[in-house]
């Protein structure tokens, strides 16, 4: 570890705020369960659909913005300098591209009542092939991300009680409260922690970007720092370095928008202007949140030069730990940020869990397994499941600590699979030609792609999974339209006599 | 309003069936009469142009990359034509959720009242 590096010491003020949030959370999943209204998939994985604007925006903004915002991204901004300032676009564009499909996804699902994407997936195309596929890799993209989130719940624990708990202590005890609220209240008590999660977040980043533009010359500061020690980390992108950053556009843009959870919230409005607004709110907080990561790698590439790439996943902790011992107020205000975070990083991992659970239970369990499941073995099933998977993602939490795995890759490795599922949602909604085999065919050869790519510079046969500067997931995304666009021009479907081509 | 859409029919009718034979159940004709909302931004022909225009604007690709050495605010110039992008682009999606996106239909649950059909969830298909 670099010598600059500070100690950061919270002291046993943090772990009591720390322990009084975790006790306010498992009340709130007290308070879930008695607001249940009955015993059914739509109650518990939905929240009954009754989310107004105030809990809805809250839920989406906790729930996108997680703890790989504030030390994942802050992290990515210190190892590529300047040019991750792209973050801010495609977490723009994420919301941009819900204006493509969300309001004909969320006219179905008012109208069918679904409560899984997959749901969808399945009533436009009739496919079980395809509906399989598709949550096999949202499952395989939730799972990652909610590994990334324990990897992070870890290093938020560790920081915050000042090395008094470890690594896999942190995860285990916030795991288990996330656990015990989650099963009692399901989505209501998942969007009401998120609620005061959100609220924590967005005071936490407003103190932080006061804080770092502010102190020790703020920006300008900063920028002569980073002149001094690495000046091409300030510079414009170069041609290659320009493609990177319409393949990160392309991949983050399309891909984080089809987060199942995101979708589900979609399902969980009370009704479209709740939605509109919360929508539309959504828009502007990357120019808070992910500004403010990216200015958190921006300082530290100044304060903290050489660090490694394990190190750069924790300097939102390092910039944030270099203030603390300033006055009283600050020691504080960084102990109720630190706290933001830790909301942040559970209020995703959560959502991201029970998501997984309600499509395990609805698509696969209830459609191939049994049929005739009661709600309540189905609500038994779906929580049993998603305790077992979360064991497994501990134990590999456990493996990427002792590992150099860092935040980043975990992302990646999620999010070039995902993002192999656009056609189904952008074209799908539209394209009443398009069939279920074109879609299948584009999805299985993007993800092959993808794979060959990707396993070819992992085990050094080619240099880099990045050919030409444009990631192996938009590869096989660009040849998985292909496959759509070309085989649905090809081969169309036969439309019913009554529906309108 | 077509009940077998999801397959969610009663659990007494089809239960003892492999779900192979289901497939006959989904009904495209009510799926695609009910997916159209009463407006939305795709309709609006200017939208995704716009969108697009704010995109390429955002990418440097039209900046020399020495431009890195002049700052403002502490920032390099560049970096500031990005994040105004950004909040262009979000103005622009915050106006198209807004103003250019009407549901219009009435759903099984909230604001809109109630779906008089019930819709396949309105009352879970469990």
């Amino acid at each position: 570890m670099s010598s600059s590096v500070p100690e950061v010491t919270f002291g046993p003020g943090a772990l009591a705020v720390l322990g009084g949030y975790l006790v306010i959370m498992l009340g709130l999943g007290f308070l879930g369960r008695l607001h249940q209204k009955e015993r059914s998939l739509r109650d518990f994985y939905l929240g009954g659909s009754t989310f107004g604007f105030a809990v809805l925006f809250l839920t989406l903004f906790a729930t996108q913005y997680s703890g790989n915002t504030l030390l994942g991204f802050a992290g990515r901004s210190y190892v590529q300098g300047t040019t991750y300032i792209v973050s801010i676009t495609f977490m723009v564009l994420v919301i941009t591209v819900f204006m493509i499909y969300a309001p004909r996804l969320f006219h179905l699902a008012r109208r069918f009542g679904y409560i899984t994407p997959t749901d969808f997936v399945y009533h436009r195309f009739g496919s079980h092939p395809l509906r399989i596929l598709c949550v096999v890799l949202l499952c395989w993209g939730l799972a990652n991300y909610v590994l990334e989130q324990l990897v992070a719940m870890g290093h938020g624990v560790e920081a915050i009680s000042g090395g008094r708990m470890t690594f896999m202590q942190g995860v285990l005890l916030l795991v288990g409260v996330m656990l015990i609220y989650e099963s009692l209240g399901g989505m209501r008590a998942v969007a009401w922690t998120d609620a005061v999660q959100g609220s924590l977040l967005l005071c936490g980043c407003a103190v932080i970007l006061y804080t770092l533009v502010t102190a020790d010359g703020g920006l300008a500061a900063a920028a002569d720092g980073i002149r001094a020690t690495a000046p091409e980390k300030l510079e414009a992108p170069d041609a290659r370095g320009l493609r990177t950053w319409v393949s990160t556009l392309l991949m983050l843009g399309l891909g984080v928008a089809l987060y199942p959870h995101a979708i589900q919230r979609i399902f969980a409005a009370k009704g479209e202007k709740s939605l509109r607004r919360s929508l539309a709110a959504m828009g502007f907080m990357p120019l808070a949140t992910t500004l403010l990561a990216f200015l958190i790698g921006f300082i530290a590439l100044s304060r903290f030069p050489g660090l490694s790439q394990l190190e750069s996943d924790k300097v939102t902790i390092y910039v944030l730990g270099g203030l603390i011992d300033r006055s009283p107020v600050m020691y504080w205000l960084i102990v109720m940020v630190f706290a933001a975070v830790v909301a942040a990083i559970m209020s995703t991992a959560d959502s991201a869990l029970l998501s997984i659970g309600s499509m395990f239970t609805k698509d696969i369990y209830k459609n191939y397994f049994r049929r005739g499941a009661s709600a309540r073995e189905m609500l038994i099933v779906g929580k049993t499941f998603a305790w077992g998977i979360m064991a497994i993602l501990i134990l590999m939490a456990w493996v990427s600590l002792e590992t150099e795995s860092s935040i980043w890759v975990l992302i990646e490795l999620k999010l070039e699979f995902m993002v192999q599922l656009s056609p189904v949602f952008m074209l799908g909604v539209y394209w009443r030609r398009m069939p279920a085999s074109a879609v299948l065919a584009g999805i299985v050869l993007g993800t092959l792609l993808t794979l060959v790519i990707w396993c070819g510079a992992a085990f050094d046969v080619w240099a880099t999974r990045s050919p030409w500067g444009v990631g192996a997931g938009v590869w096989g995304l660009l040849l998985n339209y292909g496959v759509c666009v070309g085989w649905t021009v090809l081969r169309p479907a036969k439309l019913p006599a009554t529906v309108p081509a | 309003m077509d009940r077998g859409a999801l397959g969610h029919n009663p659990p007494s009718v089809r239960d003892n069936r492999p779900f192979s034979e289901y497939g006959d159940e989904r009904d495209p004709e009510a799926f695609w009469a009910a997916i159209r909302p009463a407006d939305e931004p795709l309709r609006h022909r200017w939208f995704l142009p716009v969108v697009v225009a704010i995109l390429v604007v955002s990418v440097p690709w039209y900046l020399p990359s020495s431009i890195g050495e002049r700052l403002a605010l502490g920032l390099p110039v560049w970096t500031w034509i990005t994040i105004l992008c950004g909040l262009l682009l979000a103005v622009v999606t915050a106006f198209a959720s807004i103003r250019l996106w009407r549901d219009g239909g009435t759903g099984a649950h909230g604001e809109q009242g109630q779906d008089p059909e019930g819709g396949v969830g309105g009352k879970d298909e469990t």
